[in-house]
Protein backbone atom coordinates (compact mmCIF):
# COMPACT_ATOMS: atom_id res chain seq x y z
CA UNK A 1 0.00 0.00 0.00
CA UNK A 2 1.65 3.65 -1.06
CA UNK A 3 2.32 5.93 1.65
CA UNK A 4 -0.27 8.40 0.72
CA UNK A 5 -3.00 5.76 1.73
CA UNK A 6 -1.47 3.90 4.62
CA UNK A 7 -3.37 6.81 7.02
CA UNK A 8 -6.59 4.98 5.54
CA UNK A 9 -5.58 1.06 6.24
CA UNK A 10 -5.48 2.15 10.01
CA UNK A 11 -9.03 3.16 9.90
CA UNK A 12 -10.86 -0.27 8.05
CA UNK A 13 -13.45 -1.54 10.03
CA UNK A 14 -13.37 -5.22 10.01
CA UNK A 15 -16.34 -6.45 7.24
CA UNK A 16 -15.76 -3.30 5.09
CA UNK A 17 -15.71 -3.69 1.39
CA UNK A 18 -11.49 -3.13 0.21
CA UNK A 19 -10.17 -3.30 -3.12
CA UNK A 20 -6.66 -2.43 -4.71
CA UNK A 21 -5.54 -0.41 -7.48
CA UNK A 22 -2.07 -1.05 -8.79
CA UNK A 23 -0.24 2.61 -9.24
CA UNK A 24 3.22 3.35 -10.72
CA UNK A 25 6.18 4.14 -8.75
CA UNK A 26 5.66 7.83 -10.15
CA UNK A 27 1.91 7.81 -8.92
CA UNK A 28 2.60 6.59 -5.76
CA UNK A 29 5.55 9.64 -4.99
CA UNK A 30 3.48 12.21 -6.57
CA UNK A 31 0.61 11.25 -3.92
CA UNK A 32 2.66 11.36 -0.80
CA UNK A 33 4.12 14.98 -1.89
CA UNK A 34 0.24 15.74 -2.19
CA UNK A 35 -0.28 14.88 1.18
CA UNK A 36 3.35 16.48 2.25
CA UNK A 37 1.97 19.66 0.36
CA UNK A 38 -1.00 19.78 2.10
CA UNK A 39 -0.12 19.47 5.50
CA UNK A 40 2.47 22.58 4.71
CA UNK A 41 -0.10 24.34 3.42
CA UNK A 42 -1.97 24.06 6.34
CA UNK A 43 0.68 24.86 8.82
CA UNK A 44 0.92 28.34 6.42
CA UNK A 45 -2.34 29.26 7.12
CA UNK A 46 -2.39 29.27 10.71
CA UNK B 1 9.72 15.88 30.68
CA UNK B 2 7.82 19.18 31.59
CA UNK B 3 4.13 18.27 32.20
CA UNK B 4 1.17 19.69 34.13
CA UNK B 5 -1.44 17.21 34.69
CA UNK B 6 -4.17 17.93 32.02
CA UNK B 7 -6.55 14.77 31.66
CA UNK B 8 -7.67 11.88 33.61
CA UNK B 9 -8.67 8.77 32.24
CA UNK B 10 -11.55 7.74 33.35
CA UNK B 11 -12.08 4.77 31.47
CA UNK B 12 -9.39 3.64 28.62
CA UNK B 13 -12.21 2.13 26.17
CA UNK B 14 -11.30 -1.12 24.14
CA UNK B 15 -7.73 0.53 23.21
CA UNK B 16 -6.29 3.49 23.99
CA UNK B 17 -2.24 4.41 24.27
CA UNK B 18 0.00 7.60 23.96
CA UNK B 19 1.28 7.55 20.15
CA UNK B 20 3.27 9.93 17.83
CA UNK B 21 4.57 9.40 14.52
CA UNK B 22 6.59 6.54 15.32
CA UNK B 23 10.28 5.40 16.17
CA UNK B 24 12.14 5.42 12.93
CA UNK B 25 15.68 3.88 12.56
CA UNK B 26 16.08 1.28 14.96
CA UNK B 27 14.82 -1.72 13.13
CA UNK B 28 17.87 -3.06 12.34
CA UNK B 29 17.98 -3.44 15.91
CA UNK B 30 14.66 -5.01 16.31
CA UNK B 31 12.95 -2.02 17.27
CA UNK B 32 9.42 -1.52 15.67
CA UNK B 33 8.86 1.78 14.18
CA UNK B 34 5.15 1.31 16.55
CA UNK B 35 3.51 4.77 16.33
CA UNK B 36 -0.27 5.97 15.41
CA UNK B 37 -1.71 4.33 12.62
CA UNK B 38 -3.00 7.40 11.35
CA UNK B 39 -0.08 9.99 10.80
CA UNK B 40 -2.30 11.82 9.03
CA UNK B 41 -4.69 12.90 11.43
CA UNK B 42 -1.78 12.83 14.21
CA UNK B 43 -0.12 16.03 12.33
CA UNK B 44 -3.43 18.06 11.83
CA UNK B 45 -4.71 17.23 15.24
CA UNK B 46 -0.80 18.88 16.63
CA UNK B 47 -1.33 21.57 14.29
CA UNK B 48 -4.44 22.48 15.65
CA UNK B 49 -3.51 22.87 18.58
CA UNK B 50 -0.53 24.70 17.90
CA UNK B 51 1.66 21.73 18.85
CA UNK B 52 4.68 20.81 16.49
CA UNK B 53 3.06 18.02 14.05
CA UNK B 54 5.26 15.38 15.95
CA UNK B 55 3.92 16.04 19.43
CA UNK B 56 2.57 12.49 21.38
CA UNK B 57 -1.07 12.02 21.22
CA UNK B 58 -3.71 9.78 22.63
CA UNK B 59 -4.76 7.47 20.39
CA UNK B 60 -8.28 5.37 20.63
CA UNK B 61 -9.61 2.53 18.81
CA UNK B 62 -13.34 1.92 18.34
CA UNK B 63 -15.00 3.12 21.75
CA UNK B 64 -15.54 4.00 25.35
CA UNK B 65 -12.72 5.93 25.87
CA UNK B 66 -13.21 8.90 28.49
CA UNK B 67 -11.04 11.60 29.67
CA UNK B 68 -11.51 14.01 32.42
CA UNK B 69 -9.80 17.53 32.12
CA UNK B 70 -8.07 18.95 35.17
CA UNK B 71 -7.61 22.38 33.92
CA UNK B 72 -8.34 24.15 31.46
CA UNK B 73 -6.67 23.35 28.01
CA UNK B 74 -7.46 23.28 24.02
CA UNK B 75 -8.11 19.90 22.41
CA UNK B 76 -8.79 18.65 18.72
CA UNK B 77 -10.16 15.56 17.74
CA UNK B 78 -9.05 13.85 14.75
CA UNK B 79 -9.33 10.55 12.55
CA UNK B 80 -12.25 8.34 12.98
CA UNK B 81 -15.51 9.54 13.78
CA UNK B 82 -16.31 7.95 16.88
CA UNK B 83 -18.73 10.35 18.05
CA UNK B 84 -16.96 11.81 20.74
CA UNK B 85 -18.46 14.54 22.91
CA UNK B 86 -17.69 17.04 25.07
CA UNK B 87 -20.13 16.29 28.05
CA UNK B 88 -23.74 15.86 26.58
CA UNK B 89 -22.90 18.01 23.33
CA UNK B 90 -21.15 16.83 20.36
CA UNK B 91 -17.46 17.44 19.67
CA UNK B 92 -16.68 18.47 16.33
CA UNK B 93 -13.83 16.76 14.53
CA UNK B 94 -10.49 18.22 13.20
CA UNK B 95 -11.29 21.82 14.83
CA UNK B 96 -10.01 22.97 18.16
CA UNK B 97 -11.88 23.13 21.53
CA UNK B 98 -11.65 24.48 24.50
CA UNK B 99 -11.86 22.27 27.11
CA UNK B 100 -12.50 23.60 30.73
CA UNK B 101 -11.31 21.81 33.68
CA UNK B 102 -14.08 19.73 35.01
CA UNK B 103 -15.04 18.81 31.73
CA UNK B 104 -15.33 15.08 30.35
CA UNK B 105 -14.54 13.67 26.81
CA UNK B 106 -16.28 10.86 25.65
CA UNK B 107 -15.91 8.81 22.52
CA UNK B 108 -18.89 6.57 21.90
CA UNK B 109 -18.72 4.25 19.22
CA UNK B 110 -17.16 4.41 15.59
CA UNK B 111 -19.96 6.18 12.78
CA UNK B 112 -17.35 5.83 10.37
CA UNK B 113 -13.02 4.88 10.98
CA UNK B 114 -11.84 3.01 13.85
CA UNK B 115 -8.82 5.11 15.06
CA UNK B 116 -9.62 8.59 16.89
CA UNK B 117 -6.54 11.04 17.76
CA UNK B 118 -6.57 13.36 20.85
CA UNK B 119 -4.13 16.21 20.35
CA UNK B 120 -3.63 18.48 23.38
CA UNK B 121 -2.00 22.03 23.44
CA UNK B 122 1.25 21.60 24.82
CA UNK B 123 1.59 17.48 23.48
CA UNK B 124 1.40 14.79 25.60
CA UNK B 125 4.27 14.31 27.97
CA UNK B 126 5.84 11.15 28.18
CA UNK B 127 9.49 10.47 28.03
CA UNK B 128 11.11 9.82 24.67
CA UNK B 129 12.46 6.50 24.37
CA UNK B 130 14.96 6.19 21.30
CA UNK B 131 13.36 9.61 19.66
CA UNK B 132 10.11 8.84 20.42
CA UNK B 133 7.17 9.13 22.90
CA UNK B 134 5.38 6.17 21.10
CA UNK B 135 4.12 3.12 23.00
CA UNK B 136 5.75 -0.56 21.97
CA UNK B 137 2.46 -2.22 23.07
CA UNK B 138 4.56 -5.47 22.11
CA UNK B 139 7.58 -4.90 23.88
CA UNK B 140 6.35 -2.51 26.56
CA UNK B 141 8.39 0.30 26.45
CA UNK B 142 7.70 4.11 25.36
CA UNK B 143 4.49 5.71 25.78
CA UNK B 144 2.67 5.75 29.23
CA UNK B 145 4.55 3.41 31.40
CA UNK B 146 4.94 1.04 28.05
CA UNK B 147 1.79 0.25 28.54
CA UNK B 148 -1.78 0.93 27.24
CA UNK B 149 -3.91 3.36 28.92
CA UNK B 150 -5.95 1.98 32.63
CA UNK B 151 -8.25 3.67 34.33
CA UNK B 152 -6.75 6.48 36.90
CA UNK B 153 -3.80 7.15 34.45
CA UNK B 154 -3.03 10.98 34.69
CA UNK B 155 -1.62 12.56 30.83
CA UNK B 156 0.44 15.33 31.71
CA UNK B 157 0.49 18.41 28.63
CA UNK B 158 3.39 20.95 28.62
CA UNK B 159 1.61 24.37 29.65
CA UNK B 160 1.45 26.74 27.15
CA UNK B 161 1.18 30.53 27.09
CA UNK B 162 -2.01 32.27 25.79
CA UNK B 163 -3.58 28.76 25.06
CA UNK B 164 -6.90 30.75 23.72
CA UNK B 165 -5.28 31.79 20.64
CA UNK B 166 -5.84 28.00 19.63
CA UNK B 167 -9.76 27.65 19.75
CA UNK B 168 -11.48 27.23 17.20
CA UNK B 169 -8.92 26.74 14.46
CA UNK B 170 -10.54 24.21 11.66
CA UNK B 171 -8.88 22.02 9.34
CA UNK B 172 -11.38 22.47 5.85
CA UNK B 173 -13.73 19.95 5.57
CA UNK B 174 -12.96 18.94 2.09
CA UNK B 175 -9.26 18.18 3.19
CA UNK B 176 -10.61 15.64 5.70
CA UNK B 177 -9.83 12.02 4.37
CA UNK B 178 -13.21 10.02 3.52
CA UNK B 179 -13.09 7.38 6.04
CA UNK B 180 -15.70 5.41 4.28
CA UNK B 181 -15.93 2.20 3.11
CA UNK B 182 -16.15 0.64 0.37
CA UNK B 183 -12.09 1.42 0.42
CA UNK B 184 -9.76 1.41 -2.27
CA UNK B 185 -6.66 1.76 -1.22
CA UNK B 186 -3.76 2.17 -4.03
CA UNK B 187 -0.72 -0.39 -4.27
CA UNK B 188 2.60 -0.61 -6.10
CA UNK B 189 3.75 -3.66 -6.91
CA UNK B 190 6.87 -5.29 -4.58
CA UNK B 191 10.18 -6.91 -5.61
CA UNK B 192 8.59 -10.05 -6.02
CA UNK B 193 6.38 -9.09 -8.73
CA UNK B 194 7.26 -11.65 -11.09
CA UNK B 195 6.62 -14.21 -8.74
CA UNK B 196 2.95 -14.03 -9.32
CA UNK B 197 0.84 -15.24 -11.98
CA UNK B 198 -1.00 -12.70 -14.31
CA UNK B 199 -4.29 -14.49 -13.11
CA UNK B 200 -3.42 -14.09 -8.93
CA UNK B 201 -2.49 -10.43 -9.70
CA UNK B 202 -5.48 -9.36 -11.79
CA UNK B 203 -7.64 -11.44 -8.74
CA UNK B 204 -5.61 -8.90 -5.92
CA UNK B 205 -6.51 -6.00 -7.76
CA UNK B 206 -10.00 -6.97 -9.05
CA UNK B 207 -11.35 -8.37 -5.69
CA UNK B 208 -13.42 -6.59 -3.18
CA UNK B 209 -13.40 -7.69 -0.01
CA UNK B 210 -10.89 -8.46 2.67
CA UNK B 211 -11.09 -10.97 6.08
CA UNK B 212 -9.95 -9.89 9.13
Amino acid sequence: VISADLPLLGQITPGDEVSFEAVSMDEAIKSLRQMEDQVETFKRSL
Amino acid sequence: MTGVNTFEVLSPGIMSSVQDLGRFGYARYGVAASGALDGFAVRVGNLLVGNDETAAVVETTVMGLRIKALRETVVAVTGADLQARKGSEPLPLWRSQRVRGGETLVFSGPARGLRAYVAVAGGIQVAAVLGSRSTNLASGFGGFEGRALRKGDILAAEPLPDLMRYVDRVFSPEAVPDYSAPWRLRIVWGPQEDQFSDEGRQTFVTASRLSF
